[in-house]
This record gives structure tokens, sequence and C-alpha cells, in this order.
């Protein structure tokens, strides 16, 4: 790992756009900082099954999970430790509501009321929510000097950032109240400019949907506190110095487009970002690429095809090498480029290759 | 030449992974629809429309713009196709307007389960039913849905509200849309992925899903970005190749340049057959299966040319 990221960083969140292969360095960066010696914990979202079962976290779920003795049997000599913890939307938000809700009747009746059950399972941004608020709790444990966050898959990096904000709306105080004092309320005419809108909103969604809201809200309102004190705190943990977004891009033009606007939009935030990984990219071999031939898929003859693909991938690998020099340069951070391995990575060993390369 | 039989219905429901190509794909289904003369509505869904991109002189809106001969465009945000439902629903345009653009009243739809698969579904369903002067308005509406994860909760959606609504306005439009979603001969599901071993994860979750857990069917998965096979018919010609030999003089072998050749030709190659490997996985969903080769160093829009070729074939 990078010398002064990791001496300086306690929490390394692994941001980006979907399908840039965040899980696989968000894995590689915590294999490495355990073998370097650091208590490591590594917070993970959906990883490919393979590669789950090659880290000896396949059957792992919310709970944190040491996997030391796995990379040990593995042939490695960590010599710090490894755990793992998989994000489970639904299991963190039930944690918060079992662990604060004043009575079993009252943790029952949030827990099986459909709209949270809507909320936890289903609706889009739960997921990043459910990172923030797990982030919130693992941040505070003292069993881990070094936390890899990765973060949920989504078209817009920010999403990450985004979501849990909307979502949080539905949380706020004064709303909340609109609610309950249109749940005790209903059926007695609409008089006001809330009534109104909550008549709009009934033909939108439904009065029952409307009323099952209210009770939830009713329901649950002590446990807004809880929720939101956490929220607070993911995002102090955000902007701690001892905090750092790495961004993960792919090495086309559109993908590095979109990290260096995603950098901006965290410094923005006054968020620290530590530096850009590139990967996948393709290496060039020749100092100058050589003309690219006229692209005919279709020709029989192998020279031809040779020659028009082998000139195109050297194409393509000097186009991506000047990008990256561009992304450095505009962003004045450091970029990291990881080379398009052979295959893909769903073993411990090319992990350590992958590390290898950041 | 018409696009293979998944493209044939008057709904395409195009979802897939992020990056796989579901908006080429989308594009390609409504151009060709487009210029097999039927009436086509692309639709994207999207805070940051590609459409720009991929056609000449077309600028994304809510409201439908024509794209080209038969073809109009239009991005299904939120914000007005909520404006637009409350228009419908009070006929009094200051008060709708009023409402819509209220913040309490944005706050509370922006929040609300589900209302980000409901409106837009809804808007579709609204122009699916469009008529001027007796016929459709729309001979095809064909819709680049979001990715998977958001596109799973739309076609779950129906279900989720029928199970929470059983009467009143909300269920009826629901019904509505279930009914178009379930008709086999309206909708066409169509799933774009990549041979990547996460891309096929996902898609086999979200094909499972869909037959397991809704009454709908996914009609074809399109597997984009395949590799090229180099050495087709040659192939122990290549193969010497990339070893190093020279099998004939007509192969170039030992200078720079090949070497460079050889380096990326290698790679290239292991790639495919790991494609090849992975592809099992997918023929095995039992749902048609279309390859598309993988389409590098040309723009956009000459992709949506080239894929529309490959769909015909196929």
């Amino acid at each position: 790992m990078n010398t002064d990221e990791s001496d300086s960083y306690r929490i390394l969140i692994v941001g980006g756009s979907g399908g840039v292969g965040k899980t696989s360095i968000s894995a590689a960066l915590a294999l490495q900082a355990c073998l370097d010696g650091h208590r490591t914990l590594l917070l993970t979202i959906d990883p490919a099954r393979r590669l789950s079962t090659a880290m000896g976290i396949d059957r792992i779920g919310a709970e944190a999970t040491d996997i030391t003795e796995h990379l040990e049997a593995a042939g490695h000599s960590p010599r710090g430790s490894l755990h793992a913890m998989m994000l489970d939307a639904k299991r963190t938000l039930d944690r918060i509501v079992e662990k604060h809700a004043r009575t079993p009747d009252q943790k029952d009746r949030i827990l099986n009321n459909r709209l949270y059950r809507n909320v936890s399972t289903r609706l889009g941004g739960s997921q990043e929510y459910a990172a923030m608020q797990c982030l919130a709790d693992i941040a505070d444990s003292a069993e881990y000097d070094r936390i890899i966050v990765d973060t949920p898959p989504s078209a817009h990096a920010l999403d990450f950032l985004d979501a849990p904000r909307r979502l949080r709306a539905l949380f706020d105080s004064k709303l909340v109240k609109v609610f309950i004092s249109f749940g005790s309320r209903a059926g007695r005419g609409f008089f006001r400019v809330s009534d109104l809108l909550f008549k709009a909103l009934e033909r939108l969604t439904g009065s029952q949907a409307i009323a099952e809201l209210a009770e939830f809200f009713e329901t649950a309102e002590s446990l807004f506190e809880p929720f939101n004190a956490r929220s607070e705190r993911a995002e102090q943990v955000l902007h701690d110095p001892s905090s750092a977004f790495l961004v993960v891009t792919g090495p086309n033009q559109d993908q590095l487009e979109q990290a260096h606007d995603f950098k901006m939009a965290l410094d923005e935030m006054d968020m620290q970002v530590t530096r850009f990984i590139v990967n996948r990219h393709l290496e060039p071999r020749l100092e100058q690429p050589v003309p690219v031939v006229t692209p005919d898929d279709e020709t029989p003859d192998l020279e031809a095809r040779i020659k028009r693909w082998g000139s195109m991938l050297e194409k393509m690998a000097h186009d991506q090498a000047n990008l990256i020099a561009n992304l450095s340069e505009q962003s004045g951070l450091e970029v990291t480029a990881v080379p398009q391995m052979d295959e893909d990575i769903h073993s411990l060993s090319g992990l350590a290759r992958l590390a290898g390369h950041l | 030449m018409p696009l293979t039989e998944a493209f044939e219905r008057r709904f395409l429901f195009v979802t897939g992974k992020g990056g796989s190509g579901k908006t080429l794909v989308s594009a390609t289904a409504a151009r060709e629809s487009a210029r097999q003369g039927k009436r086509t509505l692309w639709v994207e869904m999207t805070e940051k429309p590609a459409g720009a991109r991929l056609f000449a002189d077309y600028r994304p809106d809510y409201k439908p713009r024509q794209i080209d001969e038969n073809l109009w465009g239009m991005n299904l945000s939120i914000g007005p196709a909520i404006e637009e439902y409350l228009s419908i629903l009070f006929p009094i345009p200051l008060l709708s307007k009023l409402i819509a653009r209220n913040s309490l009243f944005q706050v509370i739809t922006a929040a609300m389960p589900g209302i980000d698969s409901l409106i837009p579904l809804g808007k579709l369903w609204h122009e699916l039913g469009r008529r001027d002067k007796g016929s459709p308005v729309w001979d095809r509406i064909v819709l680049d849905a979001p990715a998977t994860g958001h596109a799973l909760a739309m076609l779950r959606l129906p279900q989720t509200v029928l199970g929470l609504v059983e009467t009143g306005n909300l269920a009826e439009r629901t019904r509505e849309i279930d009914e178009v979603l379930a008709d086999q001969k309206l909708t066409g599901i169509l799933v774009v992925t990549t041979a990547e071993e996460l891309s096929i994860d996902e898609t086999v979750e979200l094909v499972t899903e869909v037959h397991e857990h809704t009454a709908y069917r996914v009609h074809a998965l399109i597997c984009n970005a395949m590799c090229p096979d180099i050495g087709q018919a040659q192939g122990h010609e290549f193969n010497q190749w990339l070893q190093g030999d020279s099998p004939s003089k007509d192969v170039p072998t030992s200078n720079k340049i090949d070497q460079a050749f050889r380096d990326h030709l290698s790679r290239l190659e292991a790639r495919r057959k790991q494609q090849l490997e992975l592809l099992p996985r997918l023929s095995d969903l039992s749902v048609a299966l279309h390859q598309c080769p993988w389409m590098p160093g040309i723009s956009d829009r000459q992709r949506l040319i080239r894929l529309s070729q490959v769909l015909q074939d196929a």
C-alpha cells in the first residue's frame, strides 16, 4: 500500500462509479494492510462469488468475522489481522431498531410495519444509507487501526453520499410532525395548505399507504433520534482528518471525467481524497502507436486481423496513458494505474498481485 | 431487416448492469424500429441522458422530441412526470404546479418508497395508451430502464403496491401497469450483460428473481463486448504465432511491433476464452441469448449502426 496513505489514514473509503472494480481493490487494500501488520477491517459489498469464496468470506454476514486464519491456511503470513463483514442493509437497520426500541412491542410493530420493511429491503438508497450507519458503528470500534470501506455499486459515485441524505429527509423531525398531525386528523376534512399537499400525495400513493406511513412515524418517532445521531456520526467520520477517499475509475475518457467530477464534488464537501486508482488500463508496448489499419472485422486474412487488432489495442493503450496523465495534471493528485490483469480476480494470489500494483 | 424476435414487442424494457451497454442496445432497438417505419419513442430515465452522444442534433428533454424520421426521444425524469400526473388529477394548471413545486411535497415524494418506480411506469402506461384519431400515437416504446437494482425494484413494484393497497386510485393504476408488464405479447424485457463474473452474477440474480417472484418474463439476454476471435479458421497458425513461432512467411514475427501485438493479442485471446467459459451460466437460464462484439475505437454513433447489423444477423 502507498506509504503516506497507510500512515496517515485510519479509514479509507473506496468510492467510484459502478463496475470499475471497487470491491476487488478494497479487498486487495485490506489484504495488504493485514499483511503489513494492521488490525484491519474490510466492509465489503456483494463481492463476486469466487472472490468471496477465495477470501473465506462467502458465509459471513453483517457481523465482523476474523478471516486471518483463512489467510494463513492459504500460505500467507499476516503480521496483523483481517476481519471482514458484508453489508446487509436490512440487518443493519433492524439492529438499530432492536437497540433503540423502547419496548419489545414497539420493536415488533416497527419491524413488521410493511412500509418499514419496504424501506429497509427494497427502497433505492437503503444500501447506501445502511453503509453510512455501518460506517458510524465500526469507526468507533477500537479493535481496528485500519478500516477499508467498499461502497455500493451505483451509476454515479456521488450516490453514496446523496442517497443517505435523501433517505434522511424521510426522518426529518419537522416532516414527521406534519405526518403525525395528518395521521391523527385523518377524515376531518381538508383546510390547510398541507392538507392539499396530502390530497395530492394520496392520489399518488393511496390513502392506505399514507395511513401506514403515518402509523410508522407514530410508532417509530422515538427512533429517529438514534437514526439521525448515527447519520451525523457518519458525516463526522467522513470529514475526520484520519478518513479519506480513494477514487477508483476505469481508463476510458468518460470514466476518467466522471472520476474527476467526483473528486471535485468531494473537495466541495471538504472530504479528503488521497489518490485516483485507474483500474484495468491497457499498457502501451511501444514508444509510439502504429497507425490503425482499416477496421474490417470480417476479413479472413490472419495477418490483416492481427494488424488490425494489434494496432487498435496499442492505440487504445496510448490514448489511455494520455488521459491518465491529463487527470493527474488537472487534479494535482497521485494517480495509480493498475494494468489489466490476465484474468478476473478470484483468488488470494490474484488479490496479492493486485495489491502489488497499489 | 427487422431485429431479432425479442425486439418485436410494442413495449421494450431494456435493463442491465451499469456500463454493460444497455443504453446502446435500447437506442439501437429504437432506431431500427423507426427505420422499419414504426413510430417509435425512445425513453431514457436518468439525470445524465446520453441521447445527445448517440443521435445528431438531439437534446433530451421530458417533452418528446423528434430525433429522426419516425423516431422520438424523451428523458423521463420524476419531477416533471409528477407534475404532469397532478395536472391530470387536478385540472387547474396553477394548482398542480403549486403542489408539484412545493418543497415539502418534493421532499415527501422523493423519500416515498417506490415513487421513483411508480411514476415512470405510470407515465409509460399513459404513453402506451395514447391515441390520436383512433390509432395509437406510438407503435413502439423502448425504455432504457435503470440499471439492474433499480430495474428490479420497478418490476417488483406492482406486487409490492398491491400487497399494501387493495382499492383506490393507487391500486387501480398499479393494476393497469401490472397488466402491461405481464402481457408477454406486448412487453419484452431485455437484459444486457457482459461475460464477466460480476455482471453474470447480477444477471442470473435478476432473471431468477423476475421469473420466481413476479408474473413477468425476461425475453432475451444480450451479452455485450464479446472479444473478437482473431484466430478464427486458422487457429493453429494463430496459436503458433502467439507462442512466438513463425508459422508462415505471411505472418510477421520477430520485430518490436510484432512482439507488442503478440502481447496485446495474447491477453485478448485469454479474455475471450474466459468469456466463453462463463457463457454457459447465461445459456443455462433458458432465455434467448445474443452475443454482440466488443467495439473499441469507434464513436457511439458508429457503434449504434454496427450493433443494429449484429442484432439483425442474430
